[in-house]
């Protein structure tokens, strides 16, 4: 009798709803100790991210992955592009992962040229994660507290990004 | 002296002007950054992006916050803002008279303005991220109810609230 192997594949592999193209690499973190501006990119340089989520908070999660999948069947002026929504749901998912009990669900919006834009606001905190559709431009982090900017993230990776959804959270 | 077309006047700081959104407002809900940012267009994947030169807005003196919102498809809301608001913040933001034309260069639609010297998005993100922030802290919500009001008040010849 053969026993069933319940999903032996990486979170990412597992419940790739939209990047399959996307390898499950090191390439995150590759590219976030050469050009992010964010320390906690460099801390976890070599965290090992291949670990399956806890499913806390997994309605909000599903609810925000339908929202943004089904996103340009509500306007066809105002679309996301393939580039954008990839990276977007790249970064949000294993950011997920990671913390699911600091996930929010975002409002998700469009610059006006492909590009995704999300945002968190709890309190006087805001975050916002910036994801153009051209790949040449980075994506962002743009985060404020009252009326205090915080420095723009460039190329900000999963790891920065649950550690801001946790100061949202309120958890430091 | 001839008369200046409507619309072409200058925009005063006593006027109020209405910003589309394209979300409704709820109790509590801030107003999105990306309505006071310049949009990023890019008319095919291999071209460079086209930071558009202004945000569109309507003049109040012109168009209510329903015209404003109706003008464009999909807008589930307006926000209002004072020009001198505008204006007295530290961004030298202006709002300048810019009604639409027909193809003959007549006024058609006399309600368009411009709000003119927001940063490049592309070029210089955190100032234009910042910028929106501020304007956000001077513009409000108009509520369905303010909305249906200041419409039949105004336009008591147009009937019924339609979206």
């Amino acid at each position: 009798m053969s026993t069933a192997v319940a999903n032996p594949m990486p979170y990412y592999y597992s419940a790739n709803v939209i990047s399959s193209d996307i390898e499950p690499s090191d390439l995150d973190t590759e590219i976030a100790t050469q050009t992010s501006s964010a320390s906690s990119d460099k801390w976890f340089e070599r965290r090992d991210w291949s670990v399956a989520p806890v499913m806390h908070d997994s309605d909000s999660f599903l609810a925000f992955l339908n929202e943004i999948l089904t996103f340009n069947s509500e306007d066809d002026e105002d679309q996301i592009t393939d580039n954008a929504l990839g990276i977007a749901l790249f970064t949000t998912k294993r950011a997920y992962a990671q913390r699911p009990n600091s996930w929010r669900r975002p409002r998700i919006a469009t610059d006006g040229g492909g590009g995704v834009r999300l945002t968190w606001r709890a309190g006087e905190k805001e975050i916002r994660a910036v994801f153009p559709a051209d790949m040449r431009r980075p994506h962002y982090l743009y985060i404020e507290e009252g009326d205090t900017p915080l420095p723009l993230i460039n190329n900000f990776t999963s790891i920065t990004l649950w550690d801001k959804l946790a100061w949202l959270a309120g958890f430091h | 002296m001839s008369e200046a077309e409507a619309g072409t006047e200058d925009v005063q700081c006593t006027e109020i002007v209405y910003r589309a959104l394209k979300r409704g407002w709820a109790p509590g809900e801030s107003i999105p950054a990306e309505a006071f940012i310049r949009k990023v267009k890019r008319p095919d994947p291999d071209s460079e992006p086209r930071v558009e030169e202004a945000v569109s807005l309507s003049r109040q003196k012109y168009a209510t916050a329903r015209e404003c919102r109706c003008k464009l498809r999909k807008m589930r809301g307006a926000a209002s803002l004072h020009v001198g608001r505008v204006r007295g913040l530290p961004l030298h933001l202006d709002v300048h008279p810019d009604p639409d034309r027909n193809a003959d260069g007549a006024v058609v639609g006399p309600d368009h303005c411009s709000l003119v010297n927001l940063p490049d998005p592309v070029n210089d993100t955190f100032s234009a991220e910042a910028a929106a922030s501020q304007l956000i802290r001077v513009a409000r919500f108009v509520t369905p109810e303010q909305e249906e009001q200041e419409h039949q008040a105004r336009r008591p010849d147009s009937g019924a609230a339609s979206d």
